[in-house]
């Protein structure tokens, strides 16, 4: 604190109290020194790289939300365009292809989400430790 | 020298490196509101990551009206005074000012002195009302004006002018009585 704030500090004081004594404006004095001095500890040493380490995470899923949405788009404009493709014959073949290798299928889309969910389980890990 | 107009302009242009510079400068700044209003270390660490986070995600709406220091120092009061809602029992809103404060520290049998000093001074300031303690470590220990301390709190500058008053009245009486004058 500079000087014309800690007397100002002191001006506030001795007016709000009507008169102090000598020796009142000395523990006053004693005080503002004790109020001025910064704690001793701080924040752990591994502070800063984790507030990156988190902005960076937060951005990768950002990106990764982006990049899901945008092929869901395509993918949905690309099923619509080959649908038009297809007659009814067509589509029901599709789909008892589809009934015949349904083990197949689902096997690949669990691994897919199994994969995703232990990738972030050790991601939130990571930036927990 | 850190120049933070420029160091600003990096990060907003994606430069995640010019960002540490800015935790670097200001986080004996948000440590000190934090030890103040909080109790546990533990939660001023977590507490001080999400202060660092959110000035990273708000900065461009950061509009150079006030001194940067002062709009960190307000989001860390916010996110503090949300938590301490949020997690503690304590009342945030009420300071029964009829009511007798006492500390509850006893006296120590010798006069203390350098660091034990110190420590007995941080102990009687943690056991003050929480507005108390947020406004005179805001105005002593981080040089904040009362202005700047109104832009941080939202409290009526008379208000501010009466905690600090009280908080360093109820200070003065103790080391008083302690012995020290």
């Amino acid at each position: 604190m500079d000087t014309n704030k800690k007397n100002q500090t002191l001006l506030d004081d001795q007016e709000n109290n009507n008169e102090l004594s000598e020796s009142e404006l000395k523990t006053y004095q004693i005080l503002y020194d004790a109020l001025e001095k910064a704690p001793e500890k701080g924040f752990s040493l591994s502070f800063q790289n984790q507030i990156i380490r988190k902005i960076e995470a937060k951005q990768q899923r950002k990106f990764n939300i982006k990049v899901y949405s945008l092929f869901s788009i395509v993918l949905l404009m690309a099923v619509v365009c080959l649908s038009t493709f297809f007659n009814q014959d067509q589509f029901s073949m599709m789909f008892s292809m589809f009934l015949k290798y349904k083990f197949v299928a689902l096997f690949l889309l669990l691994t897919v989400i199994l994969i995703q969910i232990s990738n972030r389980f050790m991601i939130s890990k990571e930036l927990k430790d | 020298m850190f120049d933070e107009e420029k160091t600003i302009n990096d990060i907003l242009k994606g430069n995640l490196t010019a960002f540490q510079h800015i935790v670097k400068q200001y986080q004996h700044l948000v440590y000190s509101i934090l030890n103040r209003m909080m109790t546990n270390d533990e939660d001023i660490e977590d507490v001080g990551q999400e202060v660092f986070i959110k000035v990273y995600d708000n900065l461009k709406t950061f509009k150079r009206e006030s001194k940067l220091s002062t709009w960190i120092a307000k989001i860390t009061y916010n996110i503090a005074v949300n938590y301490i809602k949020k997690n503690s029992k304590q009342q945030f809103n009420t300071i029964d000012e009829r009511s007798d404060f006492q500390f509850s520290s006893e006296t120590p049998e010798t006069k203390l002195i350098g660091k034990e000093f110190d420590i007995y001074i941080n102990r009687l300031i943690s056991e003050l009302p929480l507005q108390y303690r947020t406004v005179i470590t805001l105005y002593h220990l981080d040089d904040f004006s009362l202005q700047e301390i109104q832009k941080i709190t939202k409290f009526p500058e008379g208000t501010i002018k009466g905690y600090l008053f009280r908080a360093r009245k109820l200070l003065k009486e103790k080391l008083k009585k302690d012995g020290y004058q």
